[in-house]
């Protein structure tokens, strides 16, 4: 009987072996474990086994069980991980085929440079100021000691509408507007970014162009102070190793006054074509707020002092960026536009 | 301002080359532009000497020249000038020279004769324009010249003119003087101002011509002084050079000698020929309206009245600071010259330069304000000129209208304040240091205050801080200390500002490019929107002074900015257009007189046209309505605005099916649709254009008020249904999906319409609609009957309102589906 039990074990494990597919495999299972299998017929047979040899054969029966069921379990498992493989295999695709194309937009240079000159002074702890594009002439010239006929309103030939009206030159009347609204409370500590106009048009020059402004008002503000905080910009904006330099200069709004440098960034200031072989390239105006300004919006330059500083947005991007015609800024180009 | 080098070299020894002196000149803040080599622009043009001249025979204006050139052999140089003749020094190109224009000498064969060379006339040489014979340099040369050498040396002809970028407070530095005190400071040297001694032996200038001035205010200053014997010939050489240099053309040496003052000291001149002065007077008074005269340019000039005129005993002869008259002008003739040195009103004089358009040299300065207490000097220094290179004969004394000089100005500076101001350590030493150098006088009038006169050509200076920056330009700017302010603030954008930030940033994540356009537009667009003639955007602000027409109205919409940007770029083959602009738009106010301010609103518009870029997974379709209201209604939501909500409307530039208002809740804040075609041929576009524009402040501040929100995730779970209904496709969608809302109650979440089937078997005209319906309570979980009862009652509600019924499921299943 045991021998018997063997042999239908070893004859078993042969076709299970033998198996091409699942198919075949679970007629193997079927011709030994299924109800009328060998190794079923078998068991069958255990009352015609001695007593005392039934436990051992017993066993042996079920141990034939045992191995058959997990070889084939085996070989099924096998059957399936192949299927699943073929079916893969058949779904392969050509992983280098473009991605599935989502619409790129773009936020304008401009609005990013504005941006990062904003981030630059809003870490100094400076709040935004703005204004209206339509000005009188009060705020954007009378006010910051620029009296009718003045010989410096020249610098900026303006768009009027009436005698009393014109679009602003310059974003320097947000902080009249500004120093009306604090009233004489200290301190003012404001930058002021906006569209200016004026009658310039060329490779150069827009008529229509942004400006930042930033205005400082507060007890025992210096001139040292303008100088630290430009450096700071500087550096944040056109990389740590720049060095500003100022040279004196003419603003009827701002004594002394200061028209600001920055080491070049092309060339580190050995002097290039960028820099026109000087070494600086000039970046900014900035000065000393005119006594006179501050007294004419109710401050007393005796109890305090401050600086102002404006400059041009495309002028920086230009600059930064590389470009080399003002008039691609609003030209709005989409390989422009999506160049940044 | 273009300054000789040269020229400079006269008043200070100048010690350092062009370059170093400009870079400190623009470091003392007179910045300059460039240095311009110039004069001597040739080479191989030496000094020779005429040894023969010979008519050439078969000429009837040809001489055959034997010419000295410092060679061991003479020269044969054929010459046709008229003034050759043996004995003279000329300046002679010999082969391989070359002239200013890139011409090169070559010997040449004229007559049978081999030309070696070529004599040269000022003209040839870029000296001035006379070409009637060549330049005879006998006077010229120094002594000691050589046969043979250089003429550009020999003559000094080279030069450098260094542009300074003049800030318009520094008018005094249009005079080479002034200019030449700022280098000495500059180069720590030392000014040698002319010397302005000379005999007067004609008679009394006072018995000879009376001035009189009406208006002092106009004219606070006018003096004159009167030369005789004058004979009208060319000016020194150097002083020709000078001029030119300086960007003047020589004429003769009256009016050279007069420009040439007028940019030492920075006073214009004007010189009148004495002889035709009627009455021998001269009245300085305001123009009459309407009245009349002839300036120099031969132009017929009527006055506003009020403008300056220098007359004489009949009327005007001269525009004052401004022109001079044809009548009185000094000519070839002239032998008696009244020269004038005036201070004339700033403010006056720029109106009347401006309004006659004709700003000169002259008018500027004057613009700028001379220095009223050097008139008579610069007067001084014409005559003793004139006297010198003219021989002519000076007239005793001036005639000096000067009714009020001005007091002197004094300004106060205290030690303490420059180093409060500038954040420096300056002892009061080095600031009295500065001011010495600055040759302006100074006297201790109290501890630590120092005042200080300042001279009558520096009238920028008039405060503390005016003195201030001079010791900072004067110390060097690099000597003061970089610090940061010490007051700490919280910095930050407003939450307007916030929000505008973010709205741009979604704008493009949303696959939008931005634009920037001028605010300023052609009044046309206006008819290319085919806007009604009544339609407000045709009230706009005009420029009274535009570049151009196309610059001149303030914009009303940010739409025909981004359509002629859409029309450029489809010119361009840029085919995939997804633009969005933000800016101000500018409204009127009612009673507009550009005297009041304008709204400005802050707007947004958007723009789709062209089609997406093909790419291998399928063509995406055709930007169309839809395509750009799902992008505005994400922005909406995106920045906390909540639910825009859209009306069928009518716009002249839209597509009268496809276009509707936006609104919030119900405050309208734009528009969107389909652009119409004809006015997207009106702008060059094909296709469908979708644009929509909105104000987004209302949106800003809706974003601002809805304040917090639950965050709490559901509890209880929802009960979701299907609902599909049918009925008249003339009904808004957003009309059925509001009533679904209002009859649905607070349990009814969410409604998402899932589609929409108007094909057959569904009857024309009618449509069948189908949403997800979500139904939930936060504190427990809904029964069945209530959802159905909500279910129910919704039903009911579109078939009272809209007569819209329930579609029975399987009945009219899409075949497609």
């Amino acid at each position: 009987m045991l021998e018997q039990i063997k042999q239908i074990e070893s004859e078993a494990l042969a076709a299970i072996a033998a198996a091409a597919d699942k198919e075949s495999l679970t007629g193997v299972k079927i011709a030994y474990l299924g109800k009328k299998g060998g190794l079923t017929a078998l068991s069958r047979r255990m009352g015609q086994v001695d007593a005392a040899e039934r436990p051992a054969v017993g066993t042996a029966v079920n141990a034939a069980k045992v191995a058959l069921e997990q070889a084939i379990n085996q070989r099924m498992a096998a059957f399936h991980a192949a299927e699943t493989e073929a079916a893969l295999a058949s779904e392969t695709i050509d992983i280098s085929l473009p991605g599935r194309p989502w619409p790129a937009g773009s936020r304008h240079i401009l609005t990013q440079v504005l941006e990062q000159i904003e981030d630059v002074f809003i870490g100094m702890g400076y709040t935004v100021e703005e204004g209206p594009q339509v000005e009188y002439d009060y705020y954007n010239f009378e006010a910051l000691n620029l009296p009718a006929d003045h010989p410096a309103r020249d610098m900026q030939d303006s768009f009027y509408f009436s005698d009393k009206m014109l679009l602003r030159t310059h974003t320097s009347p947000v902080q009249v507007r500004t120093m009306e609204r604090m009233a004489g409370r200290l301190p003012v500590k404001i930058i002021a970014p906006g569209v200016v106009y004026r009658r310039d048009d060329d490779a150069t020059h827009s008529p229509m162009f942004h400006q930042v402004e930033g205005l400082v008002i507060d007890k025992n503000v210096t001139f040292a102070d303008l100088s630290g905080t430009l450096l700071a910009f500087a550096r944040r904006m056109f990389g740590e190793e720049r060095q500003i330099r100022l040279r004196p200069s003419y603003f009827p709004f701002t004594e002394p006054s200061a028209e600001v440098d920055i080491s070049c960034f092309a060339c580190g200031g050995r002097g290039c074509r960028l820099c026109k072989g000087s070494g600086w390239i000039e970046i900014l105006g900035s000065g000393q707020v005119h006594p006179r300004v501050l007294q004419l919006s109710g401050y007393d330059p005796e109890q305090c002092s401050g600086f102002a500083f404006g400059m041009g947005v495309e002028r920086i991007a230009m600059l930064k960026y590389g470009i080399n015609d003002m008039r691609l800024l609003f030209d709005n180009d989409l390989r422009f536009l999506h160049s940044f | 301002m273009r300054v000789s080098y040269n020229w400079l070299q006269k008043y200070v020894d100048l010690k350092i080359p062009a370059e170093e002196l400009a870079r400190r000149l623009t470091l003392a803040g007179l910045e300059y532009d460039e240095i311009i080599p110039v004069g001597g622009d040739f080479s191989g043009v030496v000094v020779a000497q005429v040894l023969a001249a010979e008519k050439v025979a078969k000429s009837d204006h040809l001489s055959l020249c034997r010419v000295d050139a410092g060679a061991v052999e003479p020269l044969d140089i054929i010459c046709g000038a008229p003034n050759v003749r043996p004995g003279l020094l000329v300046a002679c190109a010999k082969v391989g020279a070359r002239l200013p224009g890139g011409l090169e000498i070559s010997a040449r064969k004229t007559f049978g004769v081999v030309s070696q060379g070529m004599l040269c006339s000022q003209q040839e040489l870029g000296i001035s324009d006379d070409h009637s014979g060549i330049w005879e340099l006998n006077d010229l040369l120094p002594a000691g010249t050589q046969l043979g050498q250089d003429v550009a040396d020999a003559l000094q002809l080279r030069d450098e003119v260094i542009v300074v970028e003049l800030t318009p407070n520094r008018g005094d530095c249009l005079g080479m003087i002034n200019l030449a005190r700022e280098a000495a400071v500059a180069t720590g040297g030392s000014i040698c101002y002319p010397n302005l001694a000379y005999e007067e032996n004609g008679g009394q200038a006072a018995d000879l011509i009376s001035i009189e001035v009406t208006d002092a205010k106009l004219c606070p200053r006018y003096a004159a002084r009167l030369v005789k014997d004058i004979k009208i010939g060319p000016s020194p050489l150097w002083m020709q050079k000078h001029l030119l240099a300086a960007g003047m053309r020589p004429i003769n040496n009256v009016v050279d000698i007069s420009n040439y003052v007028m940019l030492e000291m920075n006073q214009p001149l004007h010189t009148f020929d004495y002889a035709k002065l009627r009455g021998q007077k001269i009245i300085v008074r305001p123009a009459e309206p309407g009245e009349m005269m002839t300036t120099l340019d031969g132009k017929a000039r009527k006055f506003l009245g009020g403008e300056i005129l220098i007359c004489d005993g009949e009327g005007p002869v001269c525009v004052g600071g401004v022109m001079g008259g044809m009548e009185s002008e000094v000519t070839e003739a002239t032998t008696e010259v009244l020269i004038e040195a005036a201070a004339f009103d700033p403010v006056s004089i720029r109106r009347t330069a401006r309004r006659l358009g004709i700003p000169s040299e002259a008018s500027l300065r004057f613009e700028k304000g001379v220095d009223i207490s050097n008139c008579d000097t610069a007067c001084r220094r014409a005559v003793q000129l004139l006297v010198k290179y003219c021989g002519v004969t000076a007239c005793v004394g001036a005639v000096d209208v000067y009714s009020e000089p001005p007091v002197p100005v004094k300004v106060n500076l205290r030690y303490e304040r420059v180093n409060q101001i500038l954040g420096s350590n300056f002892e009061p030493l080095e600031i009295k240091e500065v001011i010495s150098r600055l040759g302006f006088g100074q006297e201790t009038i109290a501890p630590g205050v120092l005042q200080v006169s300042i001279p009558s050509y520096r009238r920028d200076i008039t405060l503390e801080v005016d003195l201030i920056e001079e010791v900072a330009r004067i110390k060097g700017f690099e000597r003061i200390p970089k610090t940061m302010p010490l007051n700490a603030t919280v910095g930050g954008r407003s939450p307007q500002q916030q929000l505008l930030r973010r709205f741009k940033m979604l704008a493009a994540d949303c696959g939008l490019n931005e634009a920037v356009n001028y605010s300023f537009i052609h009044p046309r667009e206006a008819d290319l929107l085919r806007l009604e003639a009544g339609h407000p955007w045709r009230h706009y602000l005009a420029i009274s002074n535009p570049l151009s027409e196309d610059q001149s109205a303030m914009r009303q919409s940010l739409l025909p900015g981004l359509l002629h940007t859409a029309a450029r770029n489809l010119a361009r083959r840029n085919l995939d257009l997804r633009f969005f602009e933000t800016g101000m738009v500018f409204l009127p106010a009612a009673d507009y007189a550009a005297q009041v301010q304008p709204q400005e609103i802050l707007t947004a518009a958007f723009l789709l046209a062209g089609r997406p870029e093909e790419s291998w997974h399928g063509q995406a379709g055709e930007y169309d309505y839809f395509s750009l209201k799902g992008i505005v209604e994400r922005l909406a939501a995106s920045i906390g605005a909540g639910r825009l909500n859209f009306q069928a409307c009518r716009a002249e530039y839209l597509h009268p099916g496809r276009s509707a208002a936006i609104l919030l809740d119900s405050l309208p804040l734009g528009v969107i649709g389909e652009l119409h075609p004809q006015v997207a041929e009106n702008y060059q576009l094909d296709g469908r254009v979708i644009v929509a524009e909105l104000a987004l402040e209302p949106l800003f501040l809706a974003a601002l008020g809805r304040g917090n929100q639950d965050h709490d995730l559901p509890r209880y779970p929802a009960s979701t249904r299907d609902i599909a209904v049918i009925g008249s496709d003339a009904v808004a969608e957003c009309h059925i999906e509001a009533a679904i809302r209002k009859a649905g109650g607070a349990i009814l979440r969410s409604v998402r319409l899932f589609d929409l089937y108007d094909q057959p078997p569904i009857p024309a005209g009618q449509r069948s609609l189908a949403y997800a319906l979500e139904f939930r309570e936060d504190s427990r979980t809904l029964t069945d009957q209530e959802v159905d009862e909500a279910f129910a009652a919704i039903v009911r509600v579109l078939a009272d309102k809209y007569q819209y019924q329930l579609r029975q499921t399987g009945c009219c299943e899409h075949p497609a589906e």
